[in-house]
């Protein structure tokens, strides 16, 4: 029996338990237990669990995360398992990286929602990449959100708020607590990640939805589109697992084979990360979701990997809230969060790798 | 001689034999304060002098996170949003407390029923209080805001708002005060009748009788909510985490000490950071509740039954 500690609640929780009735139903070796462990950038019952050496065998993770949890020794390295050899040619191509189940596809953003509120942090990724601006700069090492599209980004962001009157003067309920606020049919564009997208349109359908590519701003950023980005989660085993084994079979099936791609959409619905799935045919010609595989396909950006991603995370959120509120100048909100971040950098670098 | 020491002598081993089979039974208490008290306090002590992961051993540093802390703008942010909001709702807390305890203290009909009602909600699990209070606090739909409009007031954006968030979190802790009530109301109904009677006798009205007589004779129970009251502000958590998502935002005004502390142990890994936290929160604790016995505890009257 394999124990997997999900984050999702809500739909997605059920849509995870429907999952691994698949698997069982394909192999009737090992079963799968689902377990909520909620959590986004602080997950303590998974961490506590790992820690105390009663790690599950399986749990999500964004791809933000993954270089400080590595670091940290909170994953069972999976070299091993790559080297055992995948099952088809393609997976080859896939598994050169680390192991990305989900992804999230969206007309006009390619974000993640662990649950109801987008949050400061990513909205500052997300226009901060429309306008043409960067976040890492791999050549020196170093978190740039100070970069200057990003910092027009927000100056945008802090402009657009004053007008309204300050942020604190929005107030658009959602109709109920699994229902993203779009659904209230009060805000008139949204970037819409497909879990909410698909709610929307299943408890409202006769609500009109238009769909465009992510608007961008020149100079910085090309066309239209070229803001989104790819959030999602992953699956990792834990250091300390039981069934390390049966855990990389369940991995291997539900991110890179096609019954098990087909079936993640099919109960969870996250669009999968495995370029040659073919659900993303089905995809492709869904009259619902069909918009998000254009942008799937051509989405070059991803929140950067760095070992001190939630604090980066954090950082970039608190110094947004800053500004946006009136409290500090972008710049300088941003200033503070580079300092913060490369600080905390150094400071972990010395102490863990 | 002889007769007197044997006597002795047995004595001794039963009080040995009796201490013996007093620890035996107590021994399931006494092994849990150890090990999930106890030790807990000793590592968190020992952590805080360490650089510590959760994954990994622990990196001796010394008194780095102590300086470290004394520099970090956010601790002093948290550290002043946390005593806002204890300014702000023990003195709330404790007067809508003791206000309903005299209302209850009235001799009318259906008394028990009304008990009942205002002591229900501070047994509501918080989590689930504090997403109720998340849509009283809506801008839009909230009835605060709607009462508010009745009176031609247009209420502010509340938990969006940086400078109404903090005062929406002491407005909420007041639904934990049918606690206190209870005890007040106790307290109450131990003021002898006489001492109102004579304060009749003397021409007392209701305030000089409620200043001279009921007020001394609550000083204990008030004193104790103060000390209460202090000690679980400087912890004060679960609403702030569950109204901001862990953020404590808006624009940190609800990052209080405690979740500042959460964040950098679950968040960024630097469990010996947040250990320190939580002992320079102790020491704080520690020096409040002294400062308060010294001043405060020479003017409380223990004339109860």
């Amino acid at each position: 029996m394999l124990e997997l500690y999900s984050v999702f609640a809500g739909n997605e929780h059920q849509g995870w338990i429907k999952l691994a009735e698949r698997y069982e139903q394909v192999q009737s070796d090992v079963g799968i237990k689902i377990t909520y462990s909620p959590g986004h950038q602080d997950n303590p019952k998974l961490l506590t669990s790992i820690a105390g050496g009663a790690a599950p065998d399986l749990a999500h993770l964004t791809p933000f995360s993954t270089p400080q949890w590595a670091l940290l020794g909170v994953m069972t390295d999976l070299t091993e398992y790559v080297k055992k050899g995948p099952q088809t040619i393609d997976e080859v191509d896939e598994y050169s990286k680390k192991i990305n189940t989900i992804r999230n596809g969206k007309v006009v953003r390619i974000g993640m929602i662990p649950w109801d509120v987008y949050g400061p942090e990513n909205s500052l990724f997300t226009w901060g990449w429309a306008f043409g601006g960067e976040f890492w700069d791999p050549d020196k090492q170093e978190v740039t959100p100070d970069n200057d599209y990003v910092v027009k980004a927000l100056e945008w962001m802090v402009r657009y708020a004053k007008s309204v009157g300050g942020p604190d003067k929005l107030s658009v309920t959602p109709p109920n607590l699994q229902l993203h606020p779009f659904g209230s049919g009060n805000i008139g564009m949204y970037p819409l990640v497909v879990p909410n997208y698909r709610d929307i349109r299943n408890a409202k359908p006769d609500m009109k939805i238009g769909h465009g590519l992510l608007p961008y701003e020149p100079p910085g950023a090309k066309q239209p589109g070229a803001g989104a980005w790819f959030g999602g989660w992953g699956l990792f085993i834990p250091k300390g697992a039981k069934n390390p084994d049966a855990a990389w079979e369940f991995i291997k099936w539900v991110s890179a084979t096609p019954e098990g791609t087909k079936a993640q959409w099919e109960t969870v619905g996250f669009p999968p990360a495995w370029k040659k799935a073919p659900v993303l045919e089905e995809i492709k010609n869904d009259p619902i979701m069909g918009p998000y595989y254009n942008v799937l396909i051509s989405a070059k950006h991803s929140r950067p990997a760095i070992p001190v991603g939630a604090y980066y995370f954090g950082q970039i959120g608190e110094q947004v809230g800053e500004a946006i509120n009136g409290k500090k100048t972008p710049l300088a909100a941003m200033r503070t969060a580079k300092e913060n971040t490369m600080k905390e950098m150094q400071r972990f670098m010395k102490q863990n790798a | 001689m002889a007769a007197i020491s044997m006597r002795g002598r047995r004595a001794n081993a039963r009080a040995r034999r009796d201490f013996l089979w007093g620890l035996f039974f107590t021994s399931p208490a006494i092994i849990g304060l150890l090990w999930f008290t106890a030790y807990p306090l000793l590592a968190s002590f020992y952590y805080s002098f360490t650089s510590y992961s959760l994954f990994g051993g622990a990196k001796w540093i010394g008194l780095q996170n102590y300086r470290d802390l004394m520099s970090d703008d956010n601790w002093w942010v948290s550290l002043y949003n946390t005593v806002y909001i204890l300014v702000g709702s023990i003195p709330l807390g404790i007067i809508t407390a003791l206000v309903l305890a005299l209302l209850l203290n009235m001799k009318v009909r259906g008394m028990a029923i009304y008990r009942t009602l205002f002591y229900l909600p501070s047994i509501v699990p918080a989590v689930a209080s504090a997403v109720v209070w998340a849509y009283v606090f809506n801008p839009q739909y909230g009835i605060l805001n709607n009462i508010l409009r009745i009176f031609g007031i247009n209420g502010p954006g509340w938990l969006a708002s940086p400078t109404w968030a903090k005062p929406a979190l002491i407005i909420m802790s007041v639904w934990g005060a049918g606690n206190l009530m209870i005890i007040l109301l106790a307290g109450l109904q131990d003021v002898p009748q006489e001492i109102y009677d004579a304060a009749k006798v003397d021409g007392a009205g209701w305030w000089a009788s409620f200043w001279n007589v009921t007020l001394p004779f609550l000083s204990p129970h008030l004193f104790y909510a103060l000390v209460t009251g202090l000690i679980a502000g400087f912890q004060y958590f679960t609403p702030a985490y569950v109204l901001t998502g862990g953020n404590g935002g808006p624009a940190r005004s609800t990052l209080i000490a405690a979740l500042y502390l959460y964040q950098n142990a679950f968040r960024y890994f630097k469990m010996g950071y947040a250990s320190a936290m939580a002992w320079i929160l102790f020491l704080i604790i520690l020096v409040i509740t002294l400062l308060t016995f010294r001043t405060l505890s020479r003017r409380i009257y223990y004339g109860g039954a």
